[in-house]
C-alpha cells in the first residue's frame, strides 16, 4: 500500500475500494512505528481515536458512497496535530514539560471543525515548547529530525505537523505560526504551509503563544489539500473576538502583479535559496504574470519589533502556569520559555513601556501601512521563507540571536496580520528542500492558492518524497 | 544599553515569578542585554503621529449578548481533574498570608 | 502647626448583577453555590481559553458613569493587569488602563460640596479564598465560581475631607446602584466593596507626599470608624515631626483602631498591555444620549418629588433610602388619586407601621385602607339621627332650604358632622340629608 498524495487520491481510493479508512489508518500507523523512533515527530499516538473514527468513515462510505464526501468534505483525512491544540480527553503538552502529563478538558475550535468534516486524529505531534522556537530544539521532549536529512531539523516551531506530513504519518496537520513557525518549517520539508489571515481561523482551545500574531496554520501536500482544511477551519465560532470574515473575490484567470521586495534578497540570504527563489520568479513570468520591484524598508525592523511583542505576550499568556488547576509549577519551564518570559516582562515593566512596547507597536503600524501601500500596486508579494535551507541540528543552540534573525522573511505577515502561503520551489545542491512564499493582503487566500495552484501545476517538486 | 544589573535580573524574574539560579541570572544579565541592544536599531525609526498598533483586524465591538449558555460550563469533575491537590472541591494552594479564617 | 486637615479618596468596587460573567457566558451568580461548579476554560484559567466581552456589563458601567454626569469615552478598550496570586487564574487580570469608559464625574453632597469621581472602569472579579488548616498543613483553598463576575470600579479624587462625608458619599453610591437596578450592592456579600485612602496636609498645602490605604473593610460605619482613628493616629505622627509609614492597614473593629497589613510596600508593576484577544470598543455618543434619556428616577429625583407631595424629611428619607419601597409609595399614591387618601397617611402608615410589608401589593394596601375608613365612619343609623337631631335644632335653615336657598346644606352638613364627631362618610350624610330635605 502507498500512501495517498492528496485528498483528491485519498478520495478515489477509498471510492474504489483500493482500500478502506481502517486500512489507511493501519497504514499510517505501521509507518510511524516503523520510522518516528528516528524522526521524532510525534507526542501522543490516539490510535484508538482514530481506530473507532475510521471504523464510521467506512460505515459512511459504504452508506451514501460519493455523498459522504459532500457531506463531509474531509471525510478519511488523517489529520495530526500541533501540541498547542486541546483535544477534550486527551493529553496536551505544548511541547513543555509544565504541561507534561495535562489531559485537556475541552477541544479546540479547529480540532472540532475538522473533526465534524470527517477527518481522523491520529497523533498530536512535536513542537518547540510553548512555539518559542524555529527549529524544534526547544521542544521539552525530543528535537525532531528533518526527513530529508535526519542530521538536520526540520524547522520550527510547528517542527512535528511539517514532519510528520512529510514522513506520510498523516496527510495533513495543524500548527500554529506566529512568526512564520507554519511556513518555515513547510519549507524545510518540501511540503505547503499556510499561514491564514489573523482573524479567519478561531483560535480558541488553541494554546496562546502570542495573541496578536498566533494563526492556526495548514500544513499540506499540496495547495489544494490546504485550500480544502483552510475552508473548513475559517469562520466565526463564538469564541475568538478577533475572527471575522471577509470575502474578496478574484478573476481566477487574470494576470497579476507580482511584487518582489528588494530587503527580503539582502545579504543574509543564501546564494542557492535566492536562485531557487529567482527560479520560481522566472516561471510566474513566464506564466504572464507582471513582475515588479518593490521597496519595504521598514520590515527590516521587523524581527525587533517581532521579539518585543511577542515575548511580552508570551510573558503574559504563560502566567497562568502556575500549577494550581493543572500542569506543573513554574520550575518547570524551560530555559527558552523562561528567556522569553523574561525579555517580555522586561519590555512591559515600569520605566520601559514607552522605549520598547509601545514604540514597537508603533513601527508594528509602520510596517502594516507600508504593506497596504505596497498591496495598492502589487496583488501579491513573492519572498524566501527562510534565509536558509534547514540547518544542523545544534547549529544554533546558544546563539538566541542568530535563531531570532532565522524568522526575518517570515514576521511580517504575522505583524501585519495579512496571509502568506509556503510552497515547495525544488531543492538545494544537497538535496534539502527550499520553498518560497506568497504574500497577499488581508483575507487574499483564495488568490494565493489560485497562483500556488498554476505553480503547482507548472512544477512537480511537491509530488517528491522524503526516503525516510 | 548598558548591561542589565544582577538587580535588574532579579526584579524581572521576581515579576514573572521565575525563580532563577545563580547561573542563571548570570546568563540573563549578558543574554537579554545582547537582545535589548538589538532592540536599539529602533531608535532610528521616526514614530511620530504614528498610533500604536495592538490589534491586527482593525474590528471594533465585537461584544457577547449577557445570556448565559450552560453548555460552555465544565462539570465540577472535569474542572477539577487535571490536579490531585483538590479538597472539598477547592483547589489547594500553600497559604500565602498567615491567617485562619 | 498649623490645622491638619484630612485628604481622602475612595476606591469603591461594585459587582454587576448581569447574567452572565464578564468574558464568559458562565452565570455570573456565585453566592452560596458548590465550589468550583460555576466555571468554564475562560473563567478557570485554561489553556487555549479567549474571552468575549458582555455588552450589557459595559453599559450598566456607562449607565453608572451617566448617573454620576462623568464623560463617556468614546473610544476605549481593555487590559491586561499582571499579578500573581491564586485567585486570580490568568496570572492578570481584564481590566482598564488609559481609557477607562468613564471619567470626570461628579457627586455632590447635601452640604453643596462636590466630590470629583477621577474614573469608573469595568473589570473581572477574581476567585475567592478561604484560608484553612488542612491535614495539619496551612493552605489556602480556591474556589473560581466569582471568578470572572463583571466588577466596576470607581475612582475618586482625594476630596473628601470629613469621614461623616464619605459616609454619605457611599450610601448614595450604593443607593443610585440599586436605582439602576444594575447591582445590589451588598456589602455582606461583597458585592460593593471599599478601599479608602487617607493622609493628612496643613492648610494651604499641597497633597502630602504620603497616604495610607485602608483596606479589607466591610461596612461604611467601620469605614468612617477607621477613617476617624487613622485621622488621630496620624496626627499624632505628624505633630512629633515625623511622617507615616506610606502602608495598606486594616482595622480592628474590637480595638477600634488601625493596624498594619503589610510592612513593605511593594512597587505595583503590573506591566499593563492591551488586551490583544479584544478588539477596542467604540460608543456612539447617540446611544448614550438615549441610554441616558432612559434612566429610571434616581433617589435624589425621588426626593424631589416626594417633597412636592409635601411630606417631611424624616419620610423621604425613608422611602427613598430602599428603592422598593421608593417604587411602592409611587404606585399606591397613583392608585390612591382616585380614593380619598392623601400620599401623607399612605407616608405615614409605610413608615410608622410598616404596612408594606404586610401588603406585598400597594394595591392590596390602599384596599386595606380604604376598609379601615369605612370602618371607621359612623353608621347608616348614627347618621340618620344625628340628621334629625339637626334637622330639628335648625328649622330656619330648614324653610330657607325649601325656599330655594340651598347653599344652607353645606352649613347643615357641617352641623351633622359635628354631631358625628366627624365621622360621617361625606356622601352619606349628603344622601340621608337631602333625603330628609325632600321628604
Amino acid at each position: 500500500m502507498e500512501a495517498p498524495n492528496s485528498f483528491k487520491t485519498l478520495k478515489a481510493d477509498l471510492l474504489s475500494g483500493k482500500y478502506s479508512t481502517v486500512d489507511l489508518v493501519d497504514y499510517y500507523l505501521s509507518r510511524i512505528h516503523a520510522f518516528d523512533g528516528e524522526i521524532q515527530s510525534i507526542l501522543t499516538i490516539t490510535d484508538e481515536i482514530a481506530f473507532k473514527k475510521a471504523k464510521k468513515a467506512d460505515a459512511l462510505i459504504k452508506k451514501l458512497k460519493a455523498k459522504a464526501f459532500a457531506e463531509y468534505p474531509l471525510l478519511g483525512v488523517v489529520v495530526g496535530y500541533k501540541d498547542m491544540f486541546l483535544k477534550d480527553g486527551v493529553r496536551t503538552t505544548a511541547g513543555s514539560r509544565v504541561l507534561n502529563g495535562y489531559v485537556a478538558q475541552y477541544s479546540a475550535t479547529a480540532v472540532e471543525k475538522l473533526e465534524t468534516a470527517g477527518a481522523i486524529t491520529i497523533a498530536k505531534l512535536n513542537q518547540d515548547a510553548w512555539a518559542h522556537g524555529a527549529s524544534g530544539e526547544n521542544s521539552d521532549f525530543f528535537i525532531t529530525k528533518n526527513p530529508y536529512d535526519k542530521a538536520r531539523v526540520a524547522g520550527g516551531s510547528s517542527s512535528g505537523s511539517a514532519a510528520a506530513v512529510a514522513s506520510d504519518f498523516c496527510l495533513i496537520a495543524l500548527g500554529t505560526d506566529t512568526g512564520g513557525s507554519v511556513r518555515q518549517p513547510a519549507s524545510f520539508t518540501n511540503l505547503v504551509g499556510l499561514k491564514p489571515t489573523y482573524g479567519a481561523i478561531s483560535r480558541w482551545g488553541v494554546i496562546a503563544m502570542s495573541s496578536s500574531l498566533d494563526t492556526v496554520g495548514v500544513i499540506g501536500k499540496n495547495i489544494a489539500d490546504v485550500k480544502q482544511t483552510y475552508d473548513v477551519l475559517k469562520g466565526e465560532d463564538g469564541h475568538d473576538s478577533n475572527v471575522r470574515l471577509q470575502t474578496k473575490s478574484f478573476d481566477p484567470g487574470k494576470k497579476v502583479t507580482i511584487g518582489i521586495p528588494k530587503e527580503f534578497f539582502a545579504e543574509r540570504l543564501d546564494p542557492e535559496v535566492k536562485t531557487k527563489v529567482e527560479e520560481v520568479i522566472n516561471t510566474y513570468q513566464q506564466m504572464g504574470h507582471k513582475i515588479i520591484n518593490i521597496s519595504l524598508p521598514h520590515t527590516k525592523y521587523g524581527i525587533s519589533v517581532y521579539y518585543i511583542i511577542q515575548p511580552a505576550e508570551v510573558s503574559s499568556n504563560l502566567a497562568r502556569y502556575d500549577g494550581v488547576r493543572y500542569g506543573k509549577d513554574r520550575l518547570a519551564f524551560g530555559s527558552e520559555a523562561k528567556r522569553r518570559i523574561m525579555l517580555g516582562s522586561f519590555v512591559l515593566s515600569a520605566g520601559h513601556y514607552d522605549a520598547y512596547y509601545l514604540k514597537a507597536m508603533k513601527v508594528r503600524n509602520l510596517i502594516k501601512m507600508e504593506l497596504e501601500k505596497a498591496y495598492e500596486k502589487v496583488d501579491v508579494i513573492l519572498a524566501p521563507v527562510s534565509p536558509t535551507p534547514a540547518f544542523k541540528i545544534g547549529e544554533k543552540q546558544g546563539d538566541p540571536i542568530s535563531m531570532y534573525l532565522s524568522d526575518i522573511f517570515t514576521v511580517t505577515a504575522n505583524l501585519t496580520g495579512t496571509p502568506s502561503v509556503a510552497i515547495p520551489g525544488g531543492f538545494s545542491k544537497s538535496g534539502l528542500p527550499i520553498g518560497f512564499q506568497l504574500m497577499g493582503p488581508r483575507f487574499s487566500e483564495d488568490l494565493l492558492f489560485n497562483l500556488g495552484q498554476k505553480y503547482q501545476a507548472q512544477t512537480d517538486w511537491h509530488t517528491r518524497k522524503a526516503v525516510l | 544599553m548598558a548591561k542589565l544589573s544582577e538587580k535588574q535580573v532579579r526584579y524581572v524574574a521576581g515579576l514573572s515569578r521565575l525563580t532563577l539560579t545563580k547561573a542563571e541570572v548570570k546568563n540573563f544579565q549578558t543574554e537579554l542585554s545582547q537582545i535589548i541592544d538589538h532592540f536599539s536599531e529602533l531608535n532610528e525609526v521616526e514614530v511620530d503621529n504614528v498610533e500604536p498598533m495592538s490589534h491586527p483586524t482593525g474590528l471594533t465591538d465585537v461584544l457577547a449578548d449577557d445570556e448565559p449558555n450552560p453548555t460552555s460550563s465544565l462539570t465540577s469533575n472535569k474542572a477539577l481533574n487535571a490536579t490531585n491537590k483538590i479538597h472539598n472541591n477547592y483547589f489547594v494552594v500553600p497559604q500565602l498570608i498567615d491567617k485562619e479564617d | 502647626m498649623k490645622n491638619l486637615i484630612p485628604v481622602i479618596g475612595l476606591e469603591v468596587h461594585i459587582e454587576l448583577n448581569t447574567a452572565t460573567k464578564m468574558f464568559c457566558r458562565c452565570r455570573a451568580y456565585h453566592f452560596g453555590e458548590k465550589p468550583n461548579t460555576n466555571v468554564c476554560p475562560v473563567c478557570l484559567g485554561l489553556p487555549g481559553a479567549l474571552p468575549s466581552a458582555n455588552k450589557k456589563a459595559i453599559w450598566d458601567t456607562i449607565k453608572f458613569g451617566l448617573a454620576l454626569n462623568s464623560q463617556i469615552s468614546s473610544f476605549s478598550k481593555f487590559d491586561r493587569k499582571h499579578y500573581f496570586y491564586p485567585d486570580l487564574p490568568k496570572g492578570y487580570q481584564i481590566s482598564q488602563y488609559d481609557l477607562p469608559f468613564c471619567t470626570k464625574g461628579t457627586f455632590t453632597l447635601k452640604n453643596g460640596k462636590v466630590i470629583n469621581i477621577r474614573r469608573i472602569h469595568l473589570e473581572e472579579d477574581t476567585g475567592k479564598l478561604i484560608h484553612k488548616t488542612v491535614d495539619g498543613k496551612k493552605v489556602s483553598l480556591v474556589d473560581y465560581n466569582r471568578s470572572g463576575v463583571p466588577l466596576m470600579e470607581m475612582v475618586t479624587e482625594p476630596d473628601f475631607t470629613d469621614p461623616s462625608d464619605v459616609d454619605e458619599f457611599l450610601k448614595e453610591i450604593q443607593l443610585i446602584v440599586k436605582y439602576l437596578g444594575i447591582s445590589d450592592a451588598d456589602m455582606e456579600k461583597g458585592s460593593m466593596r471599599l478601599e479608602a485612602n487617607i493622609s493628612l496636609k496643613e492648610e494651604d498645602q499641597g497633597l502630602p507626599d504620603y497616604k495610607i490605604e485602608l483596606k479589607n473593610i466591610n461596612s461604611f460605619r467601620f469605614l468612617s470608624k477607621a477613617l476617624q482613628a487613622e485621622i488621630v493616629r496620624q496626627k499624632q505622627i505628624l505633630e512629633t515631626g515625623s511622617k507615616p509609614v506610606q502602608e495598606t492597614r486594616g482595622y480592628d473593629e474590637v480595638k477600634n483602631t488601625t493596624f498594619s497589613q503589610r510592612t513593605k510596600e511593594e512597587a505595583q508593576d503590573y506591566r499593563y498591555m492591551p488586551e490583544p484577544d479584544i478588539p477596542p470598543i467604540t460608543i456612539n455618543e447617540k446611544v448614550v444620549l438615549r441610554i441616558k434619556n432612559k434612566l429610571p428616577d434616581l433617589p435624589n429625583q425621588k426626593r424631589k418629588i416626594f417633597k412636592k407631595l409635601n411630606l417631611s424629611e424624616h419620610y423621604i428619607e425613608t422611602l427613598v433610602s430602599d428603592k422598593n419601597r421608593a417604587l411602592y409609595f409611587d404606585e399606591a399614591i397613583n392608585i390612591a388619586k382616585d380614593h380619598n387618601i392623601s400620599a401623607k397617611e399612605i407616608a405615614s402608615v409605610m413608615v410608622n407601621q410598616n404596612m408594606d410589608l404586610k401588603y406585598p401589593e400597594p394595591a392590596g394596601l390602599i384596599k386595606k385602607l380604604l376598609e379601615i375608613q369605612k370602618a371607621d365612619y359612623a353608621s347608616q343609623k348614627e347618621v340618620k339621627g344625628a340628621v334629625n337631631v339637626v334637622l330639628k335644632q335648625n328649622t330656619k335653615a330648614v324653610d330657607d332650604y325649601k325656599n330655594g336657598k340651598t347653599q344652607v346644606v353645606g352649613f347643615l352638613i357641617g352641623q351633622i358632622q359635628k354631631e358625628l364627631k366627624g365621622k360621617g362618610e361625606v356622601k352619606l350624610v349628603q344622601e340621608i340629608l337631602r333625603k330628609k330635605l325632600e321628604e
